[in-house]
């Protein structure tokens, strides 16, 4: 019996092939999600993105040779836990939201880790689109200066360029909101 | 799950890893961040770190070992031999194979053991291992799986679990002479909640492992001897080759008999005296250390229960007006003849969002520090507010332990009239990290205060 799951079949190149992965696995997040609690879909999504960031972060180490449901379950399971144990402990307070319309459903748990983030992208998507794509392609796909200038005619020095003054801007706006990149 | 939605986590979750890659590369002097994940061979420490740090597990193996996910002290007390492993053989049963239509497919033997459980105050947690033939299902397919019309009874024939209809526990009550009346749940018929996920697949022998953490809240597991768990079916959950999710069930007849341990009987507690605290109006009435946790009350009097302003409550239209997403509910209840509802749902983020750039920011963040007065859960509200530790345990090691984090624990959190709060918490110290003398550190409006405990001999 083949073993579709294991980790190994999800790597592309020398990372974790993570488009495959969220085709692959978000339906059966999603299910496992939506039956632990009511939360709003949005709060799902979340929930599930929060699962592929961890496991990105952890890939170097992953057992290769283990499925990768196995890990995911265990990361999503805890990410319930943390927003349904705070929702079950204070349900009899939350009076601001009794009314059956309106319900606040999940809380999250990361948004102490989330606030620069959000910050991040709520600036990235400010800034030229062409330079965003090129800040994504860095960052996102790893790709590397030349890889990235080939594939958009550009010199390497315009890539370096692009990422200095991506970089330089957002450092800047973050710091004038108070924010800081270290830690 | 729509295409829509999978697009959505596609698009956060590329933000969100290259925000994370980004931060990474301005911290690292050495930018070497391309690390091949292949030249890593084999499992070293992890820390699942949320980008700023997070700490959910110690190491990956302790990750994947951490069957039952219920947190540090359950984990310490399982590492300190806590747990009981059984012995014993599958109990098998010839199943009859149908369809969500009802139709009989075929015929399949299904064996089910408990590799092992644990008993404290309020948890009973149960590690199944469920073998299943080839000719049903390979196991990797199995998305969700339960066991369906299942009694859990002790040796005083008091109802630990159930999940089953009310003609189902009637026939029950009535072949053992019991004089339990359906969901009329009293100190022997106990009002347990049950957290249940699949742990791990075996492909070699087809077996799936599942754990079933079932749980009680402010009231304790009585002092079983005997475990009798009985169930007659199995619901799956299985995807198809084109990643369709179908439902079948296997009807059977399963026993499964446990022995409780002593130390899962006796379940016993380490108390200690209040030597000092820094705060005159807390009045501490519980500290206790168990197997699996720490248990500590305090009743706070001297302190504001705030008024829900006006104007917020005001808000609440224009935020259900602007951010509100209509969705279909299949919760509403469980019966199959139930229609779905629409649901108006407003998520948390976009609760809190609204609030930061109101010019109802410093009335949201009073009433919210007022009404959550103890620790950081206000945080949760009001995300902008400088971050804290929260509250937690410190023993003479140097050793920290914070609030647990899962369903099954005494907790109360709540006014008692409009100038006394009741707060019961549990920490994760547990009996095996007790030192003679510890130190609770509670945050009242964001500053801590020190509680010097010492153990009771």
């Amino acid at each position: 019996m083949k073993n579709e799951n294991v980790i190994y079949m999800y790597i592309k190149g020398d990372v974790l092939d993570i488009d495959k992965i969220i085709d692959d696995f978000s339906g059966y997040l999603y299910t496992i999600i939506q039956n632990a609690g009511s939360f709003a879909k949005e709060d799902i999504e979340e929930i599930i993105s929060d699962t592929y960031l961890i496991l990105w972060n952890n890939q170097y180490k992953l057992d290769l040779d283990k499925k990768l449901s196995s890990y995911l379950v265990g990361i999503v399971k805890n990410l319930i836990k943390q927003k349904y144990k705070v929702f079950n402990n204070n349900y009899e307070n939350i009076e601001s939201y009794e009314d059956i319309l309106v319900t606040n459903e999940g809380l999250d748990v990361v948004i102490e880790n989330n606030e620069v983030n959000r910050k991040i992208i709520e600036l990235l998507n400010k800034i030229k689109q062409d330079d965003k794509e090129i800040f994504y392609e860095y960052y996102f796909y790893s790709r590397k200066i030349k890889e990235i200038a080939i594939e958009n005619n550009i010199s390497e020095s315009k890539v370096k360029i692009i990422l200095h003054r991506t970089r330089k801007k957002l450092r800047k706006e973050l710091l004038k909101g108070g924010y800081s990149l270290n830690g | 799950m729509d295409r829509d939605s999978i697009e959505r986590i596609r698009q956060m979750t590329k933000d969100k890893i290259t925000v994370s890659n980004f931060q990474k590369d301005q911290n690292m002097s050495n930018k070497n961040r391309r690390l091949s994940i292949r030249k890593i061979a084999s499992v070293a420490c992890i820390c699942l770190v949320l980008t700023s740090g997070i700490v959910f597990a110690k190491d990956i193996e302790e990750f994947i070992r951490e069957k039952f996910h219920l947190g540090n002290g359950v984990q310490t007390a399982i590492n300190n031999g806590y747990i009981e492993e059984v012995k014993s053989d599958y109990n098998m049963s010839e199943c009859k194979i149908i369809d969500s239509n009802g139709n009989h497919l075929n015929n399949s033997d299904i064996g089910i053991k408990v590799d092992n459980f644990f008993i404290d105050n309020y948890n009973f947690s149960i590690d199944y291992n469920v073998k299943l033939d080839t000719s049903f299902v390979n196991v990797d397919k199995i998305n969700n799986l339960r066991l369906g019309d299942i009694i859990i009874t002790d040796n005083e024939n008091r109802i630990i679990y159930t999940e089953t209809n009310k003609e189902n526990f009637e026939k029950f009550c009535d072949n053992k002479k019991l004089k339990y009346k359906y969901l009329e749940f009293n100190e022997a018929y106990l009002n347990t909640g049950l957290n249940n996920f699949i742990q791990d697949f075996n492909d070699s022998e087809n077996i799936i492992n599942l754990i079933y953490n079932i749980y009680l809240e402010n009231e304790e597991f009585p002092k079983s001897e005997k475990i009798n768990i009985c169930f007659e079916k199995i619901e799956f959950e299985i995807k198809d080759t084109n990643g369709d999710l179908n439902k079948f069930i296997a009807l059977g007849n399963w026993n499964i008999n446990l022995e409780v341990p002593q130390k899962m009987i006796n379940r016993e507690e380490q108390e200690y005296e209040v030597v000092s605290c820094e705060n005159e109006n807390f009045e501490v009435y519980a500290t206790k250390a168990t197997d699996t946790g720490f248990e500590l009350g305090i009743m706070i009097s001297n302190i504001e229960k705030p008024t829900y302003p006006k104007e917020l409550d005001e808000q609440k239209k224009e935020i259900y007006k602007n951010y509100s997403k209509v969705h279909k509910s299949n919760t509403i209840n469980n019966n199959s003849n139930a229609k779905s509802l629409a649901v108006a749902t407003v998520s948390s983020k976009d609760i809190t969002q609204y609030y930061e750039n109101s010019p109802f920011k410093s009335m949201y963040e009073d009433y919210y520090t007022k009404q959550y007065p103890i620790g950081n859960v206000r945080e949760n509200f009001i995300y902008w507010f400088p971050k804290t530790d929260g509250n937690y345990i410190i023993n003479s090691n140097g050793d920290k332990f914070f609030v647990t984090s899962y369903v099954g624990t005494k907790a109360k959190y709540s006014f008692i009239d409009e100038n006394k709060f009741d707060y019961y918490t549990t920490f994760d110290m547990t009996k095996y990290d007790l030192t003679e003398n510890v130190t609770a550190v509670i945050e009242l409006y964001g500053e801590p205060v020190k509680i010097e405990l010492e153990k009771i001999k």
